[in-house]
């Protein structure tokens, strides 16, 4: 449970094809009695990609999108999301979210074709 | 009576295929084996009756059908048919059978089927017998 910094969603595709630009929108919601900055890391697999925004500061209650992105590899990746608040000296990690997004085919091809049975009808 | 050469670990096998007999106003359902792998999408499934000539298959009759595949991440096997309609626009004799997926240049085209089909004349009206089978007073 989040203390301060709730990842309440995470929107990234399912599926993507090699090469495309995965976009990854981490909702946090400010879930504390008082404005709070608030930031999100995350990694596909174990490569960190970088956000829109380092942190932001969020009033009570208040939730904001922060935009990520990545290049998707020739495979199917998991993706970890962390969320972040600053206690006045150090940044503490809060909330935690995971989310898998395979790799969709680019191409379409046909391999082979038989007919197999031809009756009168 | 047709047959299929087809290449296997032991050599060719020589694979005899049996007729079907159809005459106008039948259909010839033609059943097809495909593979497929990739994205998803559309394409015809196509198949004709004919002969095949020094100058490639001479179609007669043929019909098609749209073929939607769904993504596969690996080859996987599929069957679909399409039901070709006999007219009179095809005389009788012994026809082959082709089938292809794609539209002017196919992605994929099935081996010939020889002398699988033949199409029989309908003949002119008979009448064969008559006998009384009630009687009334009206």
């Amino acid at each position: 449970m989040a203390k301060y910094a709730d990842i309440i969603k995470v929107d990234a595709p399912s599926s993507a094809i090699d090469g495309a630009t995965v976009i990854v929108d981490v909702s946090v919601k400010n879930i504390g009695s008082s404005d709070q900055n608030l930031a999100v890391t995350a990694v596909f697999d174990s490569t960190s990609f970088p956000f829109q925004f380092d942190y932001l500061l969020v009033s009570p209650g208040q939730t904001v999108i922060f935009r990520g992105w990545f290049t998707m590899p020739s495979k199917n990746v998991g993706i970890t999301a962390w969320s972040w608040y600053w206690d006045g000296s150090d940044w503490v990690q809060d909330d935690r979210y995971e989310k898998q997004i395979s790799l969709s085919q680019a191409t379409s091809e046909f391999g082979s074709i038989e007919i197999i049975r031809y009756e009168r009808r | 009576m047709g047959a299929v050469f087809i290449p296997s670990e032991f050599g060719i096998i020589f694979l005899p295929l049996a007729n079907v007999q159809v005459k106008a106003g039948d259909k010839l359902r033609l059943t097809c084996r495909y593979t497929h792998r990739g994205k998803a999408e559309s394409q015809p499934l196509y198949a004709a009756i004919g002969k095949t000539g020094w100058t490639g298959f001479d179609e007669v009759l043929h019909a098609s059908k749209t073929l939607s595949v769904p993504e596969d991440a690996s080859w996987q096997t599929r069957e679909d048919y399409v039901d070709i309609a006999i007219t009179t626009s095809i005389s009788a004799g012994v026809y082959d059978l082709y089938a292809k997926i794609g539209g002017t240049f196919p992605k994929v085209i099935s081996p010939t089927l020889q002398d699988v089909v033949e199409v029989t004349e309908v003949g002119d009206s008979d009448f064969g017998e008559i006998s009384i089978t009630d009687y009334a007073k009206v």
